[in-house]
């Protein structure tokens, strides 16, 4: 709900809320621009995140704000404000058909016919401009108190939406539902002349032709059941009223009135000739003689309609089967129901008759309306005090604003403030000026335009564009404009070098007052970061470090460290707390962990033991020799444990086994037994 | 029980309204308990309502000492209309709100559930079927013959619905059971889902899932492709093989 006192569009005034429908609030407002009384009827909260329904309300409301009639509550604006969705209407003061039904408990025909026809009046120029309402019921039809039915909410009413309602919300609407809306079919305009039939239904017995608990029940019945011909309880209505309503209430769409044009015919036709039978009631033949003939106009519409549904209607029609005996009889009665031509000179007195009847009728109206003035949801005393009273316009010049609105409101005049500007002559706050002379007289309740001071005027400058100046010299030249510098920011930049403006707030070329502060940026030059120790991490570590300090990893060597383990950084390109450029790559070397020589293995046969272990030796091996006796000649070497041509960490031992001394006599022989041994050949 | 629960705002709200509850240890008399609720009402109305029902159910049916598994869920869903009914009548913000719900429970091989509104309990195995009946006008309308499914199908009132917690002091609620057999799957969800899903691909979804839990993203994926025009909310429950009755 909304406080009074907010204002809408910054126009339209909240000022006590008159109502609340399942969608809306509806609150009387002031429309601050045009200066009169609204209607503004407020979306609920519950639909305000329902895009879909939204899109439908604005788009339905801009389609009724574009109806003017006087049969209809007229929309004047649709909006969205702080997500609040609006529509602003005419403001009509008086009742509801329902509460004015429900006042009188039921209504004459005379006051029957009446209403109806401006409700169908109302109606059909929504029509006219392809607006379906879709939910006329009494409590969309408003009485005012001058005697003018109004019809309302047209489009918005029943606007699809996905936003899940509890069924009792709609019981008020599924009393005049028509079956085919039941049925979720397509309406169209002959939807609407069903409910306006359950309307004047209700106008003439007092009550809705079905009721029941739920939703459910009323809404079947809708579908399913005939409805009761009002003359069962009214002995006494007209017999042209009867068939009209008969006719609007038909559960197929094309036997009712096919537009409100035809239907209002028959209506002003019932007010001079009651109990005229010139309804033409559409009827199907059935097992009777009678025949009916169908207006070949009437015919030629139905053939026209294009039915996507061909198969689904057929099997509708067959199920209701709608011809009720009451209808039969009668029309037995009556014979042949052809269409009334009216010969011109009965028009002539059809036309006064209804003239005078209307008159009657209005003047019944008011009277009722009177009587029931304390149903009024909008109490009088607000609009109507636009009287001719006429009062004086106070000069309000030289006023604060305070003591201006205190000496308007003291001869009821509105106050509003139509501009602000700066004026040399009075201070900030007072009345430079009114838009209305000072003692003109004006009607009580108008507005008065009132421009505010806001001020001196002061002498403006242009920033001048001290962008890339140093400091001190931007400092100069904006002090030599008259502006004063403020304390400035310092910022890093690739582009400006250090020391240099960046920028200025408010920027170059802005037109400021004088005097007016004026904020430097000034350039630090690039972003410096500071190296972070690397040596001692492990490498991933390292380029972590270097990315946590905005600098990036450069190039990666290894190197032998005897100091290092593998993997770990041991020296860094850059050194660390050192400051450079933000995003500077910083190389870095990784030990391998100590070196390690590789040396070939000499070839060690047929070398004396001394030579052996010297040949070790400048290879850069350690020899460790074994004696063994052999037949390979004393002091030589039998094998060797590394294989010649291989590779060996420096300093390895290798073992080398040496031939023992032998007996001389076995040494020729042995000799020769010990190489053929020694090739291991045969 | 294995199950997974899941929900979306959608495409086109901006607040989630659902509100999708599981639990498989024992609150009271229930063993365990699966609960959709599909809340109404403007600013935080709706998701309050639903969230809220959910509450006071879980904790009624802990202090229940019903031992009888319809008396207690159905009390504690009617005492739960009661307190969104007295919250919403204490705080402006919240009147007029309401929710669905459709809650159940799984204690030796039968499955006991009950809803309110428009909320749906699916049955999955060799086909779907909808074994809630939904408390709208449109569905009832349906039921007593007034209109063809087909006409149900696309109809604008499709949002009205007949029955709701938090709608009167004395709500309607309907009790159901189901003795379940191997390969049943049972889908919960609201009316953002089977608005948007037809049965039939609800049902292949389910069945082509690799898991519940990969279908029932699917499922949420598929009601947003086409459209996602209200909030998702839905639970899948696979009972294991000890837990369904043998054929």
């Amino acid at each position: 709900m909304l406080k009074e006192g907010i204002f809408l569009g910054k126009r339209y005034e909240i000022l006590s809320r008159i109502g609340s429908g399942g969608m809306a609030d509806v609150y009387k407002g002031k429309d601050h621009k045009l200066n009169r009384y609204v209607a503004i009827k407020v979306l609920k909260s519950d639909y305000r995140t329902d895009e879909v329904f939204i899109q439908k309300f604005l788009s339905e409301a801009q389609a009724a704000a574009g109806l003017m009639h006087p049969n209809v509550v007229n929309v004047y604006d649709v909006g969205q404000d702080r997500g609040l969705y609006y529509m602003v209407m005419e403001l009509v003061e008086g009742i509801t058909l329902k509460e004015y039904i429900e006042k009188k408990g039921k209504l004459t025909a005379k006051e029957t016919i009446s209403i109806s026809i401006q409700m169908a009046t109302g109606i059909q120029a929504a029509h006219n401009q392809h607006i379906i309402h879709r939910d006329i019921k009494p409590q969309n039809i408003i009485i005012s108190k001058e005697g003018k039915v109004k019809v309302t909410d047209f489009g918005i009413a029943r606007a699809t939406t996905a936003t899940k309602t509890i069924s009792g919300n709609i019981m008020g609407s599924v009393h005049y539902t028509s079956p085919e809306q039941a049925r979720g079919a397509v309406v169209d305009e002959k939807s609407d002349i069903y409910s306006a039939g359950v309307t004047m239904y209700e106008m003439i017995t007092g009550h809705v032709p079905f009721d029941g608990d739920s939703t459910v029940t009323v809404a079947l019945k809708h579908l399913q059941e005939e409805i009761i011909s009002p003359a069962k309880e009214v002995p006494d209505i007209p017999y042209s009223l009867e068939c009209i309503i008969m006719k609007c209430t038909q559960k197929i769409p094309e036997h009712r009135y096919l537009n409100c044009h035809d239907l209002i015919l028959d209506l002003k036709r019932s007010l001079v000739n009651p109990d005229g039978d010139f309804v033409n009631m559409f009827s199907r033949s059935s097992g009777t003689d009678t025949t009916i003939v169908m207006p070949t106009e009437e015919m030629a519409r139905i053939q026209e309609r294009d039915y996507d549904e061909d198969d689904d209607y057929d099997d509708y029609d067959d199920d209701y089967d709608y011809d009720s005996e009451n209808y039969d009889s009668e029309e037995d009665e009556q014979g042949g129901r052809k269409k009334n031509d009216v010969d011109p000179n009965m028009k002539k007195i059809m036309k006064i008759l209804m003239i005078v009847a209307a008159a009657v009728i209005a003047i019944g109206v008011i009277f009722m309306v009177g009587k029931a003035a304390g149903l009024f949801k909008i109490k009088p005393g607000s609009a109507q005090t636009q009287t001719e009273n006429k009062v004086s316009v106070p000069n309000l010049v030289g006023m604060t604003e305070e003591e201006a609105k205190a000496a308007l409101s003291k001869k009821n005049l509105g106050y509003y403030v139509s501009g602000r500007e700066a004026s040399d002559k009075y201070d900030k706050g007072i009345i430079i000026r009114q838009e209305t002379a000072a003692k003109k007289k004006v009607a009580k309740n108008s507005q008065i335009n009132v421009v505010v001071s806001t001020g001196k005027k002061q002498k403006t400058v242009s920033v001048p564009d001290v962008v890339g100046q140093d400091e001190a010299s931007a400092q100069k030249a904006l002090e030599a404009v008259g502006l004063v510098v403020a304390n400035s920011e310092a910022q890093y930049s690739d582009t400006v070098a250090e020391g240099k403006v960046i920028s200025t707030s408010p920027s170059a070329g802005a037109e400021v007052e004088e005097g007016a502060k004026v904020t430097m940026v000034v350039s630090l030059g690039v972003e410096k970061a500071t190296v972070p120790t690397l040596t001692g991490l492990a490498a991933a570590d390292a380029d972590a470090a270097l990315a946590a300090a905005g600098l990036a990893g450069g190039n990666v060597t290894e190197e032998y460290s005897d100091e290092y383990e593998a993997g770990i950084v041991m020296n860094q390109g850059t050194e660390p707390d050192k400051k450079v450029t933000k995003g500077t790559a910083v190389d870095y070397v990784v030990s391998k962990g100590p070196e390690v020589e590789m040396v070939n293995v000499p070839s060690l046969t047929n070398m004396t033991e001394d030579a052996a272990l010297q040949a070790l030796e400048d290879a850069g091996l350690a020899g460790n020799v074994t004696y063994q006796s052999s037949s390979v000649t004393p002091g030589y070497v039998i094998s060797q444990s590394a294989a010649p041509g291989s590779q060996l960490e420096k300093g390895t031992t290798v073992d080398i086994v040496v031939s023992e001394a032998q007996d001389s006599s076995q040494d020729g022989s042995g000799n020769g037994d010990g190489t053929g041994e020694g090739t291991g050949e045969p | 029980m294995k199950t997974f629960s899941i929900t979306d705002v959608g495409m086109v709200r901006q607040v989630n309204q659902d509100y999708v509850y599981t639990t498989n240890h024992p609150l009271g008399p229930l063993p365990n308990l699966f609960v959709v609720a599909d809340g109404m009402g403007g600013h935080q109305a709706g998701d309050y309502a639903s969230k809220y029902t959910v509450e006071v159910l879980k904790r009624e049916l802990k202090q229940s000492r019903e031992n009888d598994i319809e008396k207690a869920l159905v009390l504690a869903i009617k005492t739960a209309n009661r307190e969104i009914i007295k919250a919403a009548s204490k705080d402006s913000h919240l009147k007029g709100m309401g929710t669905t719900i459709v809650a159940a429970t799984m204690v030796n091989q039968m499955m006991y559930f009950a809803n309110v509104g428009d909320s749906r309990l699916y049955l999955i195995n060799q086909g779907i079927v909808q074994l809630t009946k939904d408390h709208s006008l449109v569905e009832e309308m349906v039921r007593l013959g007034g209109i063809k499914p087909e006409e149900a199908k696309h109809h604008p009132d499709k949002n009205i619905i007949t029955r709701a917690i938090g709608a009167k002091e004395n709500v309607e609620v309907d009790f159901y059971e189901h003795r379940l057999k191997k390969g049943d799957i049972i889908l919960m969800c609201t009316d953002g889902l089977s608005n948007m899903v037809e049965d039939d691909e609800l049902f292949h979804i389910v069945q082509g899932g690799r898991d519940i839990v990969e279908a029932a993203e699917s499922l949420v994926e598929t009601a947003k492709e086409n459209g996602g025009t209200d909030n998702i909310g839905l639970v899948l429950a696979e009972p294991f093989a000890d837990e369904v009755s043998v054929c």
